[in-house]
């Protein structure tokens, strides 16, 4: 027998509301025969049935002994096709009343078998699926773009449908996914999902519908590169509507476990593919979870600096017409460090490893797009490296992306850093900004002790004229000058390229006047030169903060002042030259005296290619004088080693401060 | 005690591997402070890419660089930290054929020195780690 109900069944009717249509007509279709003959047995066979959304082709029903095959040569639904597909019921019931498939099998050719059972109720017209114990593997080559997949794990689902509603319950036990590469992939998985849609009647042509969605993560773990996360009660739920033109989130509230709550809304436009409007209030952020869970695997993967939180922040945010409207952030009693990379992972708690850090954070930034706020930024306390940083604000004026600080000031030890005239901006590619300020002395006796150097006397002092940051490179305007050893150092051209990156690369020229050679040997155990020394640093290049090339020298101050060198400090200097270096005297002579008087002490060093090309006050017959004697009793230091490889000189000049020298005297 | 001994003969095993190349083209065992740096980063991070060799979730590539040739081998937690163990070693063997290249004045060398180091290192892998032959198929050694 074959009935064609091509005609009957060409209703233009969208989306799933044909399903229902169509267990309307195979309960016509089945209605027929029945009439016809009361048989043990019977088959019924359709040509074809089209349909906006699903055709099918090749339609054959058989009912034996109350069980029941449906086979569809191809079953289209949307783009997707399917051929040779079967359902048979291990018990069909029927009535005028309704359908009723139970203990179903739903088979697609090449797929594992699907259990289903159907329900349909003629009066109410609603159809009820329920799939239990599906393996995740069967029900994902169902789905276009799952196929790829590795999948696992059993869901149980139910679906209503009636020509007003929609309702899904589905449930994920042990499951798991991962893709080709590993890089997203989830174990032990369980998840439980309620999500319900009724058509709204507004009256308008367009179909619209409201929807809830409730969501909940109840077990297993995540990996979606680089971050990882464990089920801890994570769960959303979401009320919005969709039609034609748009999917529109209402409101959205989840919570993320232990991380924090999030709140948002936002509009999608289904036909121009945009986003037109999301709002987000992200409170309660547990700051150590959000940095561990969240923000470091992506650090890590660029072996940025490890980062460590406490403390409680908010962020929220308003997104419309393509671009952020607003920010608002803020931190209450929240502490932040960071340390070194290659370190941290060893030794998390040491102390030497953290390289920035401050306490007792409270922040609050509004940020507007068009409009001017202010920022408020407080720490209690932190540390730059090793040494300690006071109490200190940061009031910043925002207005767009404009940024500006008038002065702030930032306790170091006993003085203070100054930042003063900080304005910032973004070209609409890059971040430029520019500062001021100064360092207000710091006593250089406390500052050698934290920063566990030899102890130096004297105070540290900086005036700093204007620092700018722009492409990629951080630079400065003017002279850097630091008061020390009674005299100054002056940093000019000072530029660092990349000073974030990899290998950040500084350039400098360095000026040194007037030092006190008194304080400079006595700090340094080098022995006692009494005098002053000037130095001049040409072209210092420094690459990952390692000497690459520089044209160095050092000479004794002109004017008029007392000159001596004690027979330590002889030695000492001798031993920088290597084996080769002398002096020209007697070991007998040397012994003799304990000071020497001297006219000049100079010493130079190119570098390049990681070789020093040395040299003195004045050339010498082989070599070049490092020490020019003056006075009684006077003595010549002279050094007979042009060439000394950077790191060996390094190593000398360590092994004279250790006082481990072992100077070879002629 | 025998993890720690395990770790130190692989160390000195890389060590070996990154200085036993004197017959090769060029002088593949040339030493800046650049490749200094370099090698000893990639001794250092032998300890933590030694597991993923022996179970098999890592291998060696005859491109000379480390591939995560079995995801599934390494537990989800640990799956970001192997991705980034292996980033960073490509990146430092990416730099060190470069460098000896460049050290050698001969930068156009680089593939050769490459393919040189990869051999070399698949002849040295231990058995039981995986290994690419010329067409890109992995074999246990």
């Amino acid at each position: 027998m074959t009935v064609i109900c091509r005609q009957v069944c060409s209703r233009p009717e969208r989306g799933w509301r044909g399903i229902v249509a169509l267990a309307s007509l195979a309960l016509a279709c089945l209605l027929i025969p029945i009439k016809l003959a009361s048989a043990q047995q019977w088959a019924l066979t359709l040509d074809s049935v089209d349909h906006s959304g699903f055709a099918l082709r090749d339609v054959r029903l058989v009912w034996s002994g109350g069980k029941a095959d449906l086979r569809l040569g191809k079953l289209r639904i949307a783009d997707r096709e399917w051929r040779d597909v079967k359902l048979s019921c291990g018990e069909l019931n029927f009535s005028a009343t309704g359908l009723d498939c139970r203990k179903g099998l739903l088979k697609l050719a090449g797929f594992a078998s699907l259990p289903v059972s159907l329900s349909y109720s003629k009066a109410s017209g609603s159809l009820a699926v329920v799939i239990e114990q599906a393996s995740a593997t069967s029900l994902a080559q169902l789905v276009p773009g799952l196929a790829a997949w590795k999948m696992g794990g059993r869901i149980d689902a139910t679906f209503e449908l009636t020509p007003q509603r929609v309702a899904v319950r589905a449930f994920l036990a042990d499951a798991s996914f991962a893709d080709a590469a590993g890089n997203h992939a989830g174990e032990h998985l369980a998840a439980s999902l309620h999500a319900e849609a009724s058509r709204s009647d507004s009256g308008t042509a367009a179909t619209a519908w409201n929807w809830t969605v409730d969501f909940a993560w109840t077990g297993g773990e995540l990996f979606w590169q680089p971050v990882y996360l464990q089920a801890e009660q994570q769960s959303a739920h979401l009320r919005g509507s969709l039609d034609d033109n748009s999917i529109r989130i209402d409101a959205a509230t989840t919570q993320l476990g232990k991380l924090a709550q999030v709140a948002f809304s936002g509009l999608w436009q289904r036909r121009e593919q945009v986003l037109e409007r999301l709002t987000l209030d992200a409170q309660g952020i547990d700051l150590d979870k959000a940095v561990t869970t969240l923000l470091q695997p992506w650090l890590d993967q660029s072996a940025l600096p490890k980062l460590s939180a406490s403390g409680t922040g908010s962020v929220s945010f308003e997104y419309a017409a393509g671009a952020l409207q607003k920010l608002d952030v803020g931190l209450d009693s929240a502490a932040l460090s960071a340390s070194d990379a290659a370190t941290a992972t060893n030794t998390a708690t040491n102390d030497d490893a953290v390289r920035f850090s401050l306490a007792g954070v409270n922040a609050r930034i509004p940020w507007r797009r068009d409009a001017a706020t202010q920022a408020e930024f407080s720490a209690a306390a932190g540390s730059l490296g090793r040494l300690p940083l006071g109490a200190l604000k940061l009031p910043v004026s925002m207005n767009g992306l404009n940024l500006k600080l008038i002065k702030a000031e930032i306790p170091v030890l006993d003085g203070k850093l100054i930042l003063e005239n900080f304005a910032a901006h973004h070209d609409g590619d890059n971040w430029h900004w520019h500062l001021g300020g100064a360092l207000e002395p710091i006593a250089m006796p406390l500052l050698t002790e934290r920063l566990g150097l030899p102890r130096m006397n004297g105070v540290l002092s900086a005036a700093i004229p204007d620092i700018g940051y722009a492409d990629g490179t951080l630079s400065l305007d003017g002279a850097l000058v630091v008061s020390v050893f009674d005299g100054f150092l002056a940093v000019t051209g000072l530029k660092v390229v990349d000073p974030l990156g990899k290998s950040p690369r500084l350039l400098a020229e360095v000026q040194m006047r007037h030092l006190d050679l008194g304080m400079l040997t006595e700090t340094f155990s080098f022995g006692d030169i009494t005098g002053y020394i000037d130095g001049d640093i040409k072209g210092l290049e420094l690459v990952n903060w390692r000497p690459q090339r520089f044209d160095a020298k050092l000479i004794s101050s002109p004017g008029d002042y007392r000159r001596r060198i004690s027979q330590r400090a002889v030695q000492n200097i001798s031993s920088l030259g290597g084996a080769g270096a002398a002096a020209a005297i007697q070991r007998s002579f040397l012994n003799f005296f304990d000071t020497f008087g001297y006219s000049r002490i100079g010493l130079s060093c190119v570098l390049a290619d990681g070789i020093c090309r040395m040299g003195g006050v004045e050339a010498a017959p082989l070599g070049y004088v490092i020490v020019k004697g003056g006075g009684i009793p006077a003595l010549n230091v002279i050094g007979y080693n042009r060439q000394v490889h950077w790191d060996e000189l390094l190593s000398r000049l360590q092994a004279v401060i250790a006082g481990n020298s072992r100077p070879v005297i002629r | 005690m025998t993890k720690t001994l395990r770790t130190l003969i692989h160390i000195m095993l890389a060590a070996f591997l990154l200085t036993g190349f004197a017959h090769a083209q060029g002088n593949l065992e040339i030493n800046t402070p650049a490749i200094a740096q370099l090698k000893s980063a990639m001794q250092g991070r032998h300890a933590q890419l030694a597991p993923f060799y022996a179970s098999g979730a890592v291998g060696l590539a005859h491109d000379g660089t480390v591939q995560l040739r079995d995801a599934s081998l390494v537990p989800l937690p640990q799956r970001g930290a192997a991705n980034n163990v292996i980033a960073a070693e490509n990146a430092d063997r990416a730099a060190l054929y470069r460098e000896i290249a460049r050290a050698n004045g001969n930068p156009s060398w680089e593939a050769e020195i490459r393919s040189t180091f990869a051999t070399r290192w698949i002849d040295k892998a231990q058995p039981g780690w995986w290994v690419q032959n010329a067409s890109s198929v992995w074999a246990k050694k």
